[in-house]
């Protein structure tokens, strides 16, 4: 009981969440598990840690971006993803890119340029979007990049 | 060896062999190299073509494509399937199915690569699905 009582509400929040993203739910008392051990909340009204808060943040965040797709231009659609058909395979590193960019730099003519480690690959994946941030017009594993990063 | 131009996007395309690339460098501003598994170069990409080559030439050799803009919202598999609250693999079954009754949908990016869908590709899947459901067929549905 550290920062008071829990909201029934918020229990009861919680373990929608939970059951949407078909998170194991067991325990006594409507418990809420992760992994079968890890407890987020109790309807005892237990008050969870700031890790588990965290990860409950993680797996919103998660279960928001859930089914979403991404917006590409024709030329990404037609030619890009024909010609490195890898990009197709790690589809959430290139949503990912656009959120999270180990390093981003806005190219001269406004295109922006996004990249992002793969670990399955080793290598750097490169994403340019339109200047809106978010229209994915170009993608390719980056072989400089990659080079230049390992160095460092 | 293929060449296409990009006109929406103005991008140059010179394929110099039909095989997908795992990698790329970009060896000078805007030309892109792409390379396939034993590094042989399989295609050129020039970015802001018109700016860089003279394309008066290449274009009388040149695909012309006239490509728009326009952002289209494209979904992997994976992203169909947790719209749906279904697994990958009865999206792919769907997809097959739907292919062998002649309404092939998703683009298949390589023989081995996953699918991709537009948003109203998508749609058609649902309808699909939402048409044929899962498991034996209903007694009046057998008996009319």
């Amino acid at each position: 009981m550290l920062f008071g009582e829990v909201p029934p509400a918020f229990v009861a929040g919680l373990q929608f969440l939970a059951h949407r993203l078909q998170v194991a739910q067991g325990g006594v008392d409507g418990e809420v598990y992760i992994t079968g051990r890890l407890c987020l909340a109790s309807s005892d009204r237990t008050v969870p840690s700031p890790a588990s808060l965290v990860l409950l943040f993680a797996i919103a965040y998660c279960y928001v971006n859930k089914g979403s797709g991404v917006k590409a231009t024709a030329y990404y659609r037609n030619s890009v993803l024909v010609r490195r058909p890898e990009l197709a395979t790690y589809a959430a590193y290139v949503k990912q890119a656009l959120l999270e960019p180990v390093e981003a730099q806005v190219q001269p003519d406004g295109r922006i340029r996004h990249w992002i480690y793969v670990p399955e690959e080793k290598k750097y994946l490169r994403i340019v979007t339109l200047a809106d941030g978010e229209t994915v017009h170009n993608g390719m594993f980056d072989s400089a990049f990659t080079r230049r990063a390992t160095q460092k | 060896m293929k060449i296409e131009y990009w006109a929406g996007s103005d991008m140059l395309n010179i394929h110099l062999v039909e095989r997908p690339s795992i990698e790329s460098e970009e060896v000078a501003d805007d030309f892109v190299f792409d390379y396939d598994e034993q590094g042989r170069v399989v295609c050129i990409e020039v970015a802001n073509a018109s700016e860089r080559v003279d394309l008066s030439e290449i274009k009388k050799q040149a695909v012309v494509i006239q490509d728009s803009m326009e952002p289209v919202e494209i979904f992997s598999v994976r992203e169909v399937a947790d719209q749906l609250g279904v697994g990958v693999r009865a999206i792919q079954k769907t997809l097959k199915q739907m292919a062998d009754a002649g309404q092939a949908v998703g683009k298949r990016t390589g023989q081995t690569s996953s699918i991709y869908l537009w948003a109203d590709q998508v749609e058609q899947v649902k309808q699909w699905r939402a048409q044929r459901r899962p498991g034996r067929p209903r007694k009046e549905e057998v008996l009319g």
